[in-house]
């Protein structure tokens, strides 16, 4: 009786145990997706990443959802449609606007004031394109600015110094025609402009007063007389030689090769073509904010992308999991901005000087990276005056653009052509 | 009486379970067909009458899309686009492949060879193909602008020009599709019987007399049915043109099928590209309907 009893207690006893086992493994492990363009095939830093995350915190499992970059905002709203949203998501820039108005981010203000993130630390400039109002929906991701890079064997053949930072427009346009020039077949120009993205044209039209849209960004502006003009010249320059004719970049890889090549001493340059051109041997470049005037001097662009967390997120827990992953991969001081650094993705986001120590290698150029960073992100940048719609927006202006630029219209009237179409889609999607 | 009504039971059982059986079999295709073809054709009509972005929920939008449409000068541009590309690279696909199957259909030394390696360009992969296109076609360092150069004519400006982006689109696209052509039409030639030849030989026709008098309308089966199959592909026309000029320069190369792609995908306008897919599927309709009453005074079955 006795040892029937005893075998009954012990049974009972292992069931209890295994329950409580199972319930509390299944409660600690919270399993969250993060969502990011990259190669699907070889996802590089996210995993290092990723792999730091478990170790550290080994309650929370995150599934990476990878797509290339031209497919991954489709797909990213295709999960959402399907109510399958990523727990954690990065999102361009472009696509900020319409992801936080349709409410597919969450507004993570109260969590940044809760757990006291420093965002004093971030370059403020990259704060801006992270925010709705003064509510913030993520936090900024591969915050950098548009640079110019000179070519500096070709400054250094023709006798120009190296402008310094603070350089203007004027000098710039004289540098350009000194640094264009045709030879027999050869043929070499000042800048080159590469027309597949809106950016490339607004510092040109901002250095003359003018903008895409008005200050409430709800009126087309580009067809009034500064940008008008503005863009004219630009016109009229490809038209003499002095810039490359844009027809001939289908990508801004093609503007860094001819870079490379001694074709071109100037153009405007992401981060990104800055790693390519570093790993060309013996191209000697260096980088600078482009060039306002005295009136406009903050020209440069300056970009921030964001990660977020998805809207939809019910589960207390899984928000906490997201949240802190979410923080271990953007906050400042955190191992996710030092693993960036240490693949060199991008420049910081904060600024922090023992970042810059880890991004920068000083054997390779261009050298004056830090400082003209800190300067641009202080002095001379200009956000994009990024809206819902603006993929439909750019869509209808950049072939009118390559109209403009390759002669076939004036810049007056081209703009005016498609002024009631952009407005239409402003109205639209305001 | 009995005996028979059994018969006629047993008859009847058998054939309720053969027609089961062919029904069970027929399932799998049939409930593909459903979920991936009537749903989705159903469901963007539906949806070409509404706003939706994948976020949010779809919105009425009645006839509004279609109506924006009519305003539309990028739609304007990628129709007359479509009709230019459609127009222009059926006919010299369908012109040189009868061409070469003429001369492939003759009992020449190397026939076979010169048929694998005229076949081979259908086969390729079409972005591979366009890359390598693109390279050709390429202002500074291209090979065709190379070869004009040595005969003192160019450089061209193949892809970076509006005017020139299109004709060479239809260069690649011709090359690409003579290979699937040719091979319809060999086909059909060497269907035609000897005997018509030898009378017209008889009846004193000359080649020319006897292509068009006893080929041609011999083949005019195949040659509708590569007119309307290369129509409706050259409609749908999007691989070459998106990989070569991502539709530029200035939209000069913008099909419809990629607009539609535009709208969706980039612009995240479902409704309004559903409304393109729409306009475009009315426009082959018509153009095979009309293929098909037309068709009667020249096709010869």
């Amino acid at each position: 009786m006795f040892k029937r009893s005893l075998l009954m207690f012990t049974i009972c006893l292992f069931g209890v145990v295994m329950s409580f086992a199972a319930l509390v493994s299944a409660e600690e492990v919270v399993t969250i997706q993060y969502a990011f363009w990259g190669n699907p095939a070889a996802i590089g830093v996210e995993k290092d990443i990723i792999e730091e995350f478990e170790r550290t915190h080994p309650t929370i499992k995150v599934n990476p959802i990878v797509a290339p970059y031209p497919e991954y905002h489709s797909k990213l709203l295709t999960l959402i449609a399907g109510k399958q949203a990523p727990d954690v998501m990065r999102v361009d820039s472009y696509y900020f606007a319409d992801f936080a108005k349709a409410k597919a981010l969450m507004d993570i203000t109260s969590l940044i004031k809760r757990d006291n993130l420093p965002m004093e630390k971030y370059y403020p400039a990259g704060l801006l394109d992270v925010k709705k109002g003064n509510r913030y929906y993520g936090l900024p991701w591969s915050t950098a600015p548009l640079y110019v890079a000179i070519n500096l064997k070709m400054f250094k053949e023709a006798g120009i110094p190296i402008p310094s930072i603070d350089w203007k427009y004027d000098e710039f346009l004289k540098i350009m025609r000194q640094l264009s020039k045709r030879e027999g077949a050869y043929r070499q120009y000042g800048y080159a402009l590469y027309a597949g993205s809106i950016s490339y044209i607004l510092p040109f039209v901002w250095g003359n007063g003018g903008d895409l849209f008005d200050k409430s960004r709800r009126k087309f502006t580009l067809n009034n007389p500064p940008a008008v003009q503005r863009i004219q010249e630009v016109a009229d320059l490809i038209k003499e030689g002095v810039i490359a004719d844009p027809a001939n970049f289908p990508s801004n890889d093609v503007v860094v090769r001819w870079i490379a090549n001694n074709q071109v001493a100037m153009a405007m340059v992401t981060m990104i073509e800055i790693l390519s051109l570093q790993q060309i041997q013996g191209v000697e470049f260096e980088v600078l904010p482009f060039p306002g005037t005295a009136k406009y001097p903050n020209v440069t662009i300056y970009k921030s992308n964001v990660v977020g967390l998805s809207a939809t997120i019910k589960d207390k827990k899984k928000k906490e999991a997201a949240w802190t992953f979410l923080k271990f991969l953007r906050a400042p001081g955190e191992r996710g901005e030092v693993l960036y650094m240490k693949a060199k993705r991008m420049p910081p986001t904060c600024d922090d000087p023992e970042l810059w120590k880890i991004f920068t290698d000083l054997s390779k150029p261009p050298r004056m990276i830090v400082e003209v960073t800190n300067a641009i992100a202080n002095k001379y940048a200009h956000l994009l005056p990024l809206r819902s719609g603006w993929l439909e927006v750019e869509g209808v202006l950049l072939p009118q653009l390559q109209r403009i630029y390759s002669g076939q219209v004036s810049a007056q009237q081209g703009l005016n052509e498609i002024a009631p179409k952009i407005q239409e889609i402003l109205d639209r999607t305001n | 009486m009995v005996a028979m009504g059994r018969g006629w039971m047993r008859s009847t059982k058998r054939k309720i379970r053969e027609a089961m059986a062919g029904y069970i079999f027929l399932m799998p295709n049939f409930v593909g067909f459903i979920i991936f073809l009537v749903f989705p054709v159903i469901g963007s009509f539906l949806l070409s009458f509404a706003n939706w972005n994948l976020i949010t929920s779809p919105s009425a939008a009645g006839i509004g899309n279609y109506r924006e449409l009519v305003y539309d000068q990028l739609y304007r541009q990628a129709l007359w686009n479509t009709a230019y590309f459609s127009l222009v690279s059926v006919f010299f696909s369908i012109a040189i492949a009868l061409f070469i199957a003429v001369l492939l259909n003759e009992k020449l030394r190397g026939v076979t060879f010169f048929r694998t390696a005229l076949f081979f360009p259908t086969v390729y992969s079409t972005v591979a193909v366009a890359l390598i296109w693109q390279w050709i076609f390429d202002y500074r360092m291209g090979l065709m602008n190379h070869l004009c150069s040595l005969l003192k004519l160019g450089p061209y400006p193949w892809l970076i020009s509006p005017a020139w982006a299109m004709p060479s689109v239809i260069i690649v696209a011709v090359w690409k599709n003579i290979g699937y052509n040719m091979v319809i039409f060999l086909a059909a030639l060497q269907g035609v019987p000897k005997e018509l030849y030898e009378a017209a030989l008889i009846d004193g026709a000359n080649n020319w007399q006897r292509f068009w008098r006893v080929t041609w309308p011999m083949i005019s089966p195949a040659t509708f049915f590569v007119t309307i199959t290369s129509i409706i592909s050259s409609f749908q026309g999007f691989d070459v043109t998106t990989v070569m000029t991502g539709g530029g320069p200035a939209n000069a190369t913008t099909t419809l099928v990629m607009l539609i792609y535009k709208y969706a995908f980039q612009f995240f306008r479902m409704g309004y590209a559903s409304a393109i897919a729409y306009t475009l599927f009315a426009i082959v309709l018509l153009l095979t309907i009309l293929q098909v009453i037309f068709s009667k005074r020249w096709v010869h079955y």
